[in-house]
């Protein structure tokens, strides 16, 4: 009787690790098969995101401010790139960026990143306004005008508007010239003539010679002829001046808007 | 007695597991770095940064809070005051103790973050090591509040106070703001800039958010907020030690 016992002691001794093994694998198993069965049962359409607002969570934060923004940052990421390769809808898209770079008010990307979304979610409006706050808290910068002109260029026919955004980034200082050249663009497609010309010529005379060939090409298509016209009508040699404004007036330039325009910027670069 | 609750902390597990937490987290965060759409460094900086200062805090709230009731508890204590040790004395010693403990603590984290940033981007920011010295203030300053609460109340109670001070700490310019705000009465005011003045004003050594981006704090301001950090430990401390020396033991 001892005898038995004993080795149905040793032998429970033996096969206890085999059942904690068993069960562990048969419980995992079972967390893992209704984790899975949770995520179908909830839906492609639930909501992926909570936002909470910011002014109680600048409380909480604790000066942890920047790790916070890290973090719902992160979120954002993991879920835009989900809704990108599965194609679901992303909730509370706005509120959450809103979040972000309310905790973080330099967070570049999160700017960058969180207007290209909002744009290729068709929310436009709400990327530029996202920039516009970029903008306000970093108003010297020109990125932030010049973003948004983008974004009204690529996702949606707002010229005009998107002008207005890429003449504020070209004036602030260092913007890139680039800024200047979209801006005309934008009057150009708008079919805005005569600022699209006031800002070719802007880019013409702005000491830029690659950017002042570009404007020629453009200013000589908005006036059907030749930029080399354009090109002697504005240099400084006399005689070249006159062939050029008689090529021009032939070709229906209108040679007093075009002078006028020349002295005004001339006038306003020497003061 | 700093030397001894110095040896006695260090040997203490709670730190041997935040220590072991930090490398781990400090790790991690090059991966979350990775994961972010544009900006890495400064994911990597801001979660670097962001684990050094909350472990440190975590350190000393744990440890401060802790360091009175145990002595009491294992009535170690009656040893040591029945020794020519005055119980502030006593106190104080505890406080440096735990300084010391905090200090190795940050300077392991400092190493770890700045080598952690040196592999990834092959230099780092020199504000840096600023940030981790505000960090450590800001430690020192909660080791003391833990100890004002520890030599009152039982560990769980002093967590939770020192916890909602550490809010309040780092919101106190919300005070000035809310109390001048809306129609209250004459004395909303006075009290808001009151409890804004008498509690602890944390944010005050807070610079890490900046100094990602590269913004440091003009020298004067800096040298004013350690002066400031000095002195709300010692304005702690002497409560403290007003505190424990009419509580009965």
């Amino acid at each position: 009787m001892a005898v038995a016992q004993s080795k149905l002691h040793s032998a429970r001794r033996t096969w206890r690790p085999a059942g904690f093994l068993m069960g562990l694998v048969a419980s995992g198993a079972l967390a893992l098969f209704s984790l899975a069965r949770w995520q179908a049962a909830r839906g492609p359409e639930a909501g992926l995101l909570s936002v909470p607002p910011a002014q109680i969570l600048e409380v909480g934060a604790c000066g942890f401010d920047n790790l916070l923004a890290d973090a719902y940052y992160l979120r954002f990421s993991t879920y835009w790139g989900f809704w990108l390769t599965h194609g679901r809808k992303f909730h509370n898209l706005y509120p959450l960026l809103d979040l972000i770079t309310d905790l973080d008010p330099n967070f570049h990307s999160a700017y960058e990143v969180g207007a290209l979304a909002l744009s290729d979610e068709g929310q436009v409006d709400r990327a530029v306004d996202l920039l516009d706050k970029g903008a306000s808290r970093h108003p010297s910068d020109y990125w932030y005008p010049y973003q948004a002109g983008l974004m009204l260029f690529l996702y949606s026919d707002h010229w005009v508007e998107a002008a207005r955004y890429f003449g504020m980034a070209a004036a602030k200082p260092g913007a890139d010239p680039s800024a200047a050249y979209f801006e005309a663009r934008m009057f150009n497609v708008a079919h805005r003539r005569t600022d699209a010309i006031d800002e070719w010529i802007k880019i013409y005379l702005s000491g830029d010679r690659d950017m002042a060939r570009v404007a020629a090409s453009s200013l000589a298509k908005l006036f059907h002829i030749k930029s080399t016209w354009i090109d002697l009508y504005l240099s400084d040699n006399a005689l070249a001046h006159r062939l050029a404004g008689r090529a021009l007036l032939r070709a229906g330039v209108d040679l007093h808007f075009l002078d006028q325009t020349a002295q005004t910027l001339a006038l306003n670069t020497n003061r | 007695m700093a030397r001894i609750f110095f040896r006695e902390a260090i040997r203490d597990r709670v730190l041997n597991l935040i220590g072991l937490f930090a490398l781990a987290m400090l790790g991690a965060s090059l991966f979350l770095g990775n994961l972010s759409a544009g900006d890495e460094a400064k994911v990597i900086q801001d979660f670097g940064l962001g684990i050094v200062n909350l472990l440190l805090v975590l350190a000393a709230l744990l440890i401060g809070t802790s360091a009175i009731y145990r002595e009491i508890d294992k009535r170690t204590v009656y040893v040591v005051l029945s020794k020519p040790v005055a119980r502030w004395q006593f106190l104080v010693g505890k406080w440096l103790g735990l300084a010391a403990v905090l200090a190795v603590l940050a300077g392991a984290m400092a190493i770890a973050f700045f080598g952690l940033i040196w592999l990834q981007f092959h230099g780092f920011n020199p504000l840096f090591a600023a940030a981790i010295g505000f960090m450590y203030l800001e430690a020192l300053v909660v080791a003391a509040m833990a100890l004002l609460f520890g030599s009152l109340t039982s560990p769980t109670l002093s967590s939770v106070y020192v916890l909602g001070l550490y809010v309040v700490g780092h919101n106190s310019q919300m005070l000035l703001h809310l109390s001048d705000r809306g129609a209250a009465p004459a004395w909303v005011p006075a009290v808001g800039r009151f409890l804004y003045y008498a509690l602890p004003n944390l944010a005050v050594l807070n610079i890490k958010n900046q100094v990602v981006y590269g913004h440091g704090v003009p020298l004067a301001a800096g040298l004013w907020a350690v002066v400031y950090g000095l002195g709300v430990v010692a304005a702690l401390l002497s409560l403290s030690a007003l505190a424990f020396a009419t509580r009965e033991i």
